[in-house]
């Protein structure tokens, strides 16, 4: 509905308490380096509850990844530094649970609905004198 | 003699009836009094009870004022906005993230998110 009006930006946030939340992190950055963040994102996201390293290594499979490459990254934590930092700008920020989204700056905390995002994101429009593109919900 | 003895007898007979009317005469006023000095008894009494209760009232009151304080205290506070201020504008860092949609879009939504 926003169409070109939003870009969605990830910052990894993997919770100490969520084992699997580091390697799968790790494994959808080792995907970004190949241009296949998104993609990894969503096998991911889907099979949340069959998260481990043989997963990673078919879902890449499946993504026509270049295996050795992935692999690599994967193993060798290649992007760990980057995911640490993010969660370092989380823990300055204060944001303490996933998922957290900041709407330009603005936080909105947890799974909102739509309409919780469309308030934000229409202010936001109206705040920088953009049509609110017809048919989203008033805000 | 006789006559002397006569007005004698005479007062004698009259005085008894005299001093009894005189006594029936005292006694509406000995009751009332005693009604009223009864009812002033009560009165005292109820009104001592009154403000014996009033006070236990204002005692009772007092404690329950104090346990009630005492429990607010005690309970734990409700959780306290967990996180960001959503009133205010943060400035979150981009460079190097994965994104998706328009580069130069006005929105920019960020994610803290993990797979688990």
């Amino acid at each position: 509905m926003y169409g070109d009006k939003v870009r969605i930006v990830w910052k990894n946030l993997p919770l100490p308490f969520h084992p699997n939340a580091m390697p799968a992190a790790l494994a959808a950055m080792a995907a970004n380096e190949q241009g296949k963040f998104w993609e990894m994102h969503d096998k991911l996201f889907a099979n949340q509850q069959a998260l481990g390293r043989d997963a990673y290594l078919r879902y890449a499979k499946e993504l026509k990844l270049d295996l050795p490459r992935f692999t690599r990254a994967l193993d060798g934590a290649k992007y760990k530094a980057q995911i640490e930092a993010d969660t370092a700008d989380a823990r300055s920020l204060g944001v303490t649970g996933t998922p957290g989204f900041f709407v330009n700056g603005r936080f909105l905390s947890g799974a909102k609905p739509f309409e919780a995002f469309a308030e934000v994101i229409n202010a936001e429009l109206k705040r920088l004198n953009l049509p609110v593109p017809p048919g989203a919900p008033a805000g | 003699m006789s006559k002397k003895n006569r007005e004698k007898r005479a007062s004698e007979v009259e005085s008894p009836a005299g001093e009894g009317g005189g006594g029936m005469a005292w006694l509406p006023t000995v009751l009332a009094l005693g009604a009223l000095g009864l009812a002033f008894v009560a009165w005292t009494d109820a009104k001592r009870t009154r403000d014996e209760l009033t006070k236990r009232i204002v005692s009772i009151d007092q404690r329950l004022i104090q346990t009630q304080t005492q429990v607010a205290s005690a309970r734990p506070k409700p959780p306290q906005q967990q996180g960001p201020d959503p009133s205010k504008v943060y400035t979150v860092r981009l460079d190097g993230s994965p994104y998706r949609g328009n580069p130069t879009a006005p929105i920019v939504i960020a994610e803290f998110s993990d797979y688990q």
